[in-house]
């Protein structure tokens, strides 16, 4: 009896000091996050550049020891270059299998596919690469590290006309992404004295541009504008220019690749676009492109830029959340973090400042030149 | 476990677009490369009926599957027309035609963007929300399509199918109208793939072009091909391997960047070595001969074990033919009047006349080029003539399909026999029989009794045509692994199961020895006694001195002589001509 | 109007690699009756053997003779080990197709992986534009159409004039009567696997340099490369050439009133409509139906 009784109180003991700590927090034994990316398909090489981008940041992270001792993992799935369903299944593995709370996503299809199931099973998303306008306001768990093309487009808008342009020509993907830009920026346009001569939808990885041009060229614009991203543009220009196409073109995408195919035919092409400059003077810029040069060997763009700083204002989430105790490694607990700070250093220099009402996010948008091949910056842009 | 709920839900979907092609490909032979856009309709009618006008999705898939079968239907009507070669070009072409629609007209697909909030299933009020509750609906509508799919298989109509896909010309000179099966066929695969698509939309809640393109086709190709190909249970085996190894890559430790390219590679070299080693996929159609008999003793709706019994009591053979006399008085059965038929510019039936009395043996000679087998293609139906008339029992038969010239009552056989090689002995005659309304397409899922009534009674009148050449106990044999001789005895019994007033037979005695040959001719010529008249060309002098009536002696297309087998023999200028002496 | 003068050039250039495509694949296809879907295959090797060529040696002329071999090598290797092998197993012409979607597959995700999806260019051409009003083109279109003829008028006088053409005519007419005759007709149609394979490189280098190397273009090559072949009629290389004419004009000027993204339709279309109004083709002069 009197051994019981204190075997008994032993127990109780133990068992209350074991679970008594409310403030305990539940350290999970691995940070793992997921991401859906397009490894496959025409866009593989956003795949890859994004999946680096974070993965350098990890790494950076984990050789620091972790957070608070404990390390990134990252398991990636593949959405094909934009199949819902493909994304679907990935994100249920990611959500059913590994149990993530947190995912990186893009491309604007794939991630509104998957946010019935992240908003069901409360699974934070980041996207650092998708620009379509139905991405805002989509989830109260989506959120979006890049500026959305409207404002981008509305940026452009406001360049031609200080360059004293009034006929528009404008080259666009016909999804949403690009419809929606054009349909965005074109009233605005003609509040500000401008026209639209031409406007040429195309289907998304067209390869010959020559029967939008010469509708384009017959229409005789001062200047024409492209809502495209990837590799689009790079075609794009090329193939206006080797039609012998005049007048200056603008848009709202620079990336090397495409720069590449277009070669020399670039030049004088200038881009509003998200403020990544890996020349730029920011320490922590140039930390992430020494980084991130000494293990892919490229310099890394804007692309790869928002996944890597999207690690680390993840970090930020893990640290506020912990602080407060209880099962931190939650999809809500870690969005009412982001809530609350809402403002994060971003590696392109300055700010990244999310809007938690819509998941939009403002960040230093700039214009740049191409010339020589090279891509240089001119100025930022304020965006009305 | 959700995951594996999921993972179990698309190889529901996947199962029934592979059973629906495999109709289309498997059982029938059509390659057709765009069953992803029967997916894609079926998909996209139910998701905008669910989206715009919050239809019920039962409705929904029901409209999926009438507009997929009319979109089917118009394709297949020019389609079918051509075969092999042009049908992989024409479908590829409809679903690049269906994938730029939907990409394109924004307004209603909303184009690249595609449809999301398709409304989840609900029946009778209660939500269909959750995985553990889509799996039985999908597993249930599975069920029904993997039923629907067995009945149509082991019906008459399936059974035509098989024959279309190992010999389309000999199907139609049985008096079945090819085209008419591939279009149904084509039609009832297309429905099927809808009701995928409808499921798979409601299930997705988001559907976009990029699910529906060529990679989706090969996908489906690739499941019926490993499954086994016109084989009931491989679509299922193939869904279920397709869709869990493609899952089961997802957790090797392998860069993300090189499994995706890995998962596409594997894919086409399993296609290419499936091709090389194992064409008919795992399960194949040809399974061991004990199954087959078990199969034979009663499929699903019938359920008679002794519709096979029965059918080894051979009827007499008298009862199967017709009476000579109900022909009525007429005496010319079938009639040319100068009729021509040229290729290019040779002219290979130049103004033949010529008539065949009633209940004759008719020989029909000449020397190579001569024009005879031309000359049977011309009657049948084949090759329409360009000049002259054909007239059979009086009627003007010139311009008609080859099919329908058979129902009337012409039959012929081939010099190269073309033969249903994997089909039965059994099956080979039981097909020629006429007048089968388990041929009919939506026939066969009504009045189940009086179908296996008439199976039964056709399957009797088949033995007996086999008792009749003497090939009774070899009926469960494959057709192609009967010797030279039984096949072209096969190749008899399958004529006669036409029930054809008039049989042309081309060549019959080529490649046979003396001793087969003596029991052949009193088999033909007693045919005369139940009311036959045949027409027999042959090189062999032998057979037609024993076996004819007269000769008819055709060179350069036309008719020149025309007697009694020692008339023409004995004539110097025909043996010049015939043997260029 | 001018707007439709450019939409006829860019038919015509357009036109030009169709016809390549065409003839190039008709050829093989009219001797060995194979559908050769792995023709694609053939164009991504020509293109990304032409680029890495250029990496290696830096000449562009170099780089497409390399590319020309290698799609020549490429061609006659899935002739010998694939296409011969399933014909020795009595392979239905369905068992041949899929096994040549197969290595289409297989190629292009090879390739895909070993490079990368994004468009590899091709550099040392030198683009000069040229401007009729405001019609606007460039020297590389004018190549497109100049390589197009060439190797149709060499085709057609190959077959016609030489001996080893005139055995493939005959071939192509009866290949039963012609391995009667003595033709050897394996090496023969290992041949036409060469000769088409020959003919489509500088195709695949033609576009690389207009738009950049992506593995997916197989997949565009394949469906180019037989529609001219059925419009036009099989057996009939004219045919085929012109009938890639035909669709590139076609495509071009078919999007003079309506929104240019309905391009990729408008050859299908055409096609469905040759087809029902006449199956054997525009130029052809036989249906496909098999002897009887």
């Amino acid at each position: 009896m009197k051994r019981s009784i204190s075997i008994g109180s032993l127990i109780i003991i133990v068992s209350l000091l074991v679970f008594s700590s409310p403030s305990a927090a539940a350290d999970p034994k691995e940070y793992k996050i997921g991401a859906i990316l397009a490894m496959t398909g025409a866009g593989a090489w956003y795949g890859q550049v994004m999946s680096q981008g974070f993965l350098t940041a990890m790494d950076e992270i984990n050789a620091q020891g972790g957070i608070g001792g404990i390390k990134f993992k990252a398991v990636i799935e593949d959405h094909q270059s934009g199949s819902g369903a493909a994304a679907i299944s990935g994100f249920n593995k990611l959500v059913n299998v590994d149990k993530v709370p947190f995912s990186f996503t893009s491309y604007t299809a794939p991630t509104l596919s998957i946010i019935p199931v992240a908003n069901e099973k409360h699974v934070l998303l980041l996207n650092g690469g998708a620009v379509g306008p139905k991405l805002v306001k989509a989830s109260p768990y989506l959120f979006n590290n890049r500026m959305l093309a409207v404002m981008h487009g509305l940026g452009l808008a406001q360049r031609a006309k200080e360059r004293g342009f009034t006929k528009m020509a404008a080259l666009f993907w016909n999804d949403d992404a690009g419809i929606g830009t054009h349909k965005f920026v074109e009233p605005r346009w003609k509040a500000m004295g401008g026209t639209v001569v031409a406007a040429e939808a195309h289907p998304i990885g067209t390869t010959d541009y020559k029967p939008y041009l010469s509708k384009i060229m017959a229409a005789n614009p001062d200047f024409l504008a492209l809502w495209q991203w990837g590799k689009d543009w790079g075609i794009a220009v090329k193939q206006a220019r080797e039609m012998g196409f005049p007048k200056p073109i603008m848009g709202i995408e620079f990336t090397p690749d495409a720069a590449k195919i277009a070669g020399a035919t670039a030049d004088g092409y200038e881009a509003v676009t998200d403020y990544f400059d890996p020349k730029g003077t920011d320490s922590w810029t140039q930390k992430f492109v020494a980084s991130y040069k000494a293990k892919y060997k490229n310099e890394p763009e804007f692309y790869a830029a928002n996944y890597y700083e999207g690690v680390y204002i993840l970090a930020e989430l893990i640290k506020k959340a912990k602080a407060k105790g209880g099962d931190y490694w939650h999809g809500k607990a870690l969005r009412e973090a982001l809530i609350e700070i809402k403002r994060f250093p971003s590696v392109y220099g300055g700010y990244v400042e999310f809007n938690p009402e819509d998941g939009t996010c403002k960040k230093k948008t700039a214009l740049f030149v191409v010339k020589g091949g090279e891509r240089i910056f001119q100025k930022y842009i304020e965006i009305q | 476990m959700d995951y594996l709920l999921h993972i179990l839900i698309m190889i529901f979907i996947y199962t029934i677009l592979g059973l629906s092609f495999n109709l289309i490909l498997g059982y029938t032979g059509l390659i057709a490369m765009c069953h992803a856009a029967f997916f894609a309709i079926g998909a996209y009618t139910s998701a905008l009926l669910g989206i715009n006008w919050g239809v019920n999705f039962l409705w929904g898939i029901l409209a999926g599957m009438v507009l997929t079968g009319l979109v089917s239907l118009l394709v297949a009507i020019p389609a079918i027309r051509v075969r092999d070669e042009y049908l992989i070009v024409t479908t590829l072409a409809l679903l690049m035609i269906v994938y730029t629609i939907l990409m394109n007209w924004i307004d209603l697909t909303r184009g690249a963007a595609g449809l999301s909030g398709i409304p989840r299933p609900a029946i009778w009020g209660y939500k269909i929300d959750t995985p553990s509750s889509f799996v039985p609906l999908l597993g249930a509508f599975a069920l029904l399509c993997f039923l629907i799919c067995w009945r149509i298989v082991h019906s008459p109509f399936g059974r035509v199918l098989r024959a279309i896909r190992e010999d389309e010309i000999a199907a139609e000179s049985l008096g079945k109208n090819v085209r008419a099966f591939k279009i149904w066929v084509f039609v009832a695969g297309g429905a099927l793939a809808a009701i995928a698509g409808s499921l798979f939309a409601h299930y997705m809640t988001y559907i976009s072009p990029a699910n529906f393109t060529i990679n989706d086709t090969i996908l489906i190709f690739a499941i019926v091909i490993i499954g086994g190909v016109a084989n009931a249970w491989g679509p299922v085996l193939g869904a279920v391997i397709l869709v869990s190894v493609m899952e089961a890559l997802r957790f090797l430790e392998i860069s993300p960047v090189i499994v995706g390219f890995t998962r596409q590679i594997a894919y086409g070299l399993v296609l290419i070595l499936f091709m090389c080693f194992r064409p008919h996929g795992f399960l194949g159609e040809f399974v061991t001969s004990a199954k087959k008999k078990e199969e034979k003793r009663g499929d699903f709706f019938t359920n008679n074990k002794n519709v096979w019994a029965s059918a080894k009591e051979p009827r007499k053979i008298e009862n199967l033919f017709q009476p000579a006399n109900e022909l009525g008085g007429l005496d010319t059965i079938l009639r040319l009047d100068k009729v021509s038929k040229s290729f290019g510019g040779l002219k290979a039936v130049n103004g033949c006349t010529l008539d065949i009395k009633k209940g004759e043996i008719l020989g029909l000679i000449g020397p190579n080029g001569a024009g005879k087998t031309t000359l049977f293609n011309v009657i049948t139906g084949f090759y329409p003539p360009e000049d002259g008339s054909i007239k059979f029992m009086g009627k003007e038969i010139t311009n008609l399909p080859a099919h329908r010239i058979t129902n009337l009552g012409i039959a012929r056989s081939f010099q190269d026999l073309r033969l249903f090689a994997h089909l039965t002995v059994l099956d080979n005659v039981l097909i020629a029989c006429p007048r089968q309304s388990g041929e009919n397409l939506f026939g066969n899922f009504f009045r189940f009794r009086r179908l296996a009534k008439e199976e039964k009674e056709n399957r009797q009148k088949a033995m007996a045509y086999l008792e009749f050449v003497g090939l009774a106990q070899r009926a469960d044999e494959l057709a192609i692994n009967l010797s030279y001789a039984e096949q072209k005895l096969l190749s008899l019994a399958r004529l006669l199961a036409t029930e054809a007033q008039l049989i042309l037979l081309d060549e019959p005695a080529s490649g046979l020895d003396p001793k087969v040959m003596e029991d052949l001719f009193p088999l033909v010529k007693n045919l005369v006694k139940y009311g036959k008249t045949i027409c027999i060309v042959e090189h062999n002098m032998e057979v037609i001195r024993a076996m004819v009536d007269e000769i008819v002696f055709l060179n350069e297309g036309r008719v020149i002589a025309r007697g009694s087998p020692e008339e023409i023999m004995r004539s110097p200028e025909l043996a010049e001509i015939y043997f260029g002496v | 109007m001018e707007l439709f003068g450019q939409l006829v050039i860019n038919g015509l250039s357009l036109g030009s690699i169709y016809s390549l495509l065409g003839i190039s694949w008709g050829l093989i296809f009219a001797v060995t009756r194979t559908f050769h879907f792995a023709h694609g295959a053939t164009f991504v090797v020509a293109a990304y053997a032409t680029y890495l060529g250029q990496q290696m040696v830096g000449h562009l002329i170099l780089a497409a003779l390399m590319g020309i071999l290698g799609a020549i090598i490429f061609g006659l290797a899935i002739e010998k080990f694939l296409y011969q092998y399933l014909r020795r197993a009595f392979a239905t012409p369905l068992v041949i197709f899929i096994a040549a979607l197969g290595t289409l597959i297989t190629v292009e995700n090879f390739i895909a992986m070993g490079f990368g999806t994004d468009a590899k260019p091709l550099v040392g051409f030198p683009i000069k534009v040229i401007k009729i009003g405001r019609i606007g083109f460039n020297n590389l279109h004018v190549v497109m159409f100049g390589t197009a003829a060439i190797l149709l008028v060499g085709l057609i006088w190959y077959l016609r004039h030489t001996k080893s053409g005139k055995a493939l005519r005959a071939v192509i007419s009866n290949p039963e009567m012609a391995e009667v005759i003595g033709i050897d007709v394996s090496k023969y149609f290992l041949l036409a696997f060469g000769l088409g394979s020959f003919l489509l490189a500088p195709a695949a280098v033609l576009v690389t340099i207009e738009r950049g190397a992506t593995p997916d273009l197989g997949h565009w090559a394949i469906l180019y490369s037989f529609m001219p072949v059925i419009i036009g009629g099989i057996g009939s290389i004219p045919g085929a050439a012109l009938a890639g004419i035909i669709i590139g004009l076609a495509e071009s000027i078919g999007i003079w009133k309506i929104s240019s993204q309905w391009q990729l339709g408008i050859a299908f279309i055409v096609l469905v409509i040759v087809l029902i109004i006449k199956p054997t083709g525009l130029f052809g002069f036989r249906v496909y139906r098999g002897k009887i």
